[in-house]
């Protein structure tokens, strides 16, 4: 195969550059307005970089407030001593107690013994 | 080191003047040529080429491979080129029309030489089909290589190769044949 160019030039719109400097000012032109739309108009892209911007420091003040809360709440003793934690039974005392109120029996005699007997053993020695 | 076509198409899809402008700067010829192959005139040639480059910027968010962006972008040229050459015919109702323009503000005498040049090298073009007239302007006017006319025209470098051997052939037995009558004159 030859490898002969055939001269082609006169077709090159280069050969007139007062014309082609014309073609890309009127394409230039008339690409104005629409490439200002562009800038104008968000995208989705720039619409979720614009959330991020206003979210992430409102997040981070949330999760601070939270934390905050959360750590005052875990350090603070309780003010009253809640009589239910004393007098709960501990170990089979507890299931014995769960059972009754779950199933409605009545705790028998010796039941309300272990109980006592139980809660006693738990109860530090003074 | 020059920016890519892909950076260029991001940064125009975000309405970046600058590289719109670039873009058109790096394509504007080639797009003349292909628009050229179709429709053998400058006038609706410059016309078609304008009207693609606005269709691509309406579109540019459509370009699912920026960085092929030329190959994209001559398809736009062609489809418009094929339109406009569409309307033509139906409005004149006669064949392509093989008229040319003598460059604005240029030398008047060399206009009408250069003109003559460019009617018979277009007369000459008309020859040979739409591709190979496509694949032999972007070759041996633009200087692209067949890898870039491979991918542009979605066919293999082989085929690019072939198109061109064929339509350079073509070209020469029709300009040939145009010189032809005169030599006999001379004798």
């Amino acid at each position: 195969m030859t490898d002969d160019r055939i001269d082609l030039s006169a077709l090159d719109p280069a050969s007139d550059p007062a014309r082609l400097d014309r073609m890309a000012a009127a394409i230039r032109a008339r690409a104005a307005r629409a490439l200002a739309e562009r800038r104008a108009t968000p995208t989705v892209a720039t619409e979720l970089a614009a959330w991020t911007r206003a979210v992430l420091p409102a997040a981070a003040a949330i999760a601070l407030l939270v934390t905050t809360a959360l750590l005052s709440s875990s350090g603070a003793p309780p003010e009253t001593p809640d009589p239910g934690a004393q007098a709960a039974p501990a170990g089979d005392a507890t299931g014995a107690a769960v059972q009754w109120a779950v199933f409605g029996q009545a705790p028998t005699t010796s039941d309300l013994f272990t109980m006592i007997g139980a809660q006693a053993d738990e109860q530090p020695r003074q | 080191m020059q920016e890519t076509n892909a950076s260029l198409v991001g940064r125009a899809q975000r309405g970046d003047a600058p590289a719109f402008e670039e873009l058109v700067r790096r394509h504007l010829r080639a797009a003349h040529a292909v628009a050229l192959s179709l429709l053998g005139n400058w006038s609706d040639t410059e016309d078609v080429v304008q009207d693609a480059f606005m269709i691509a910027l309406d579109k540019l968010d459509d370009c699912r491979e920026p960085s092929r962006f030329a190959g994209w972008l001559l398809q736009i040229v062609r489809n418009r080129a094929k339109n406009a050459r569409d309307y033509l015919r139906l409005r004149e109702a006669s064949p392509l029309s093989l008229t040319h323009e003598a460059p604005a503000g240029s030398d008047p005498g060399a206009s009408a030489e250069q003109a003559e040049l460019r009617g018979r090298l277009l007369q000459a073009l008309s020859a040979v089909s739409e591709t190979q007239r496509e694949i032999v302007l972007l070759h041996d006017l633009e200087g692209w290589q067949h890898k870039e006319i491979a991918d542009a025209l979605g066919i293999s470098e082989v085929m690019s190769r072939q198109h061109l051997f064929t339509a350079r052939r073509a070209l020469r037995e029709e300009l040939a044949a145009h010189r032809a009558p005169e030599k006999h004159d001379d004798r």
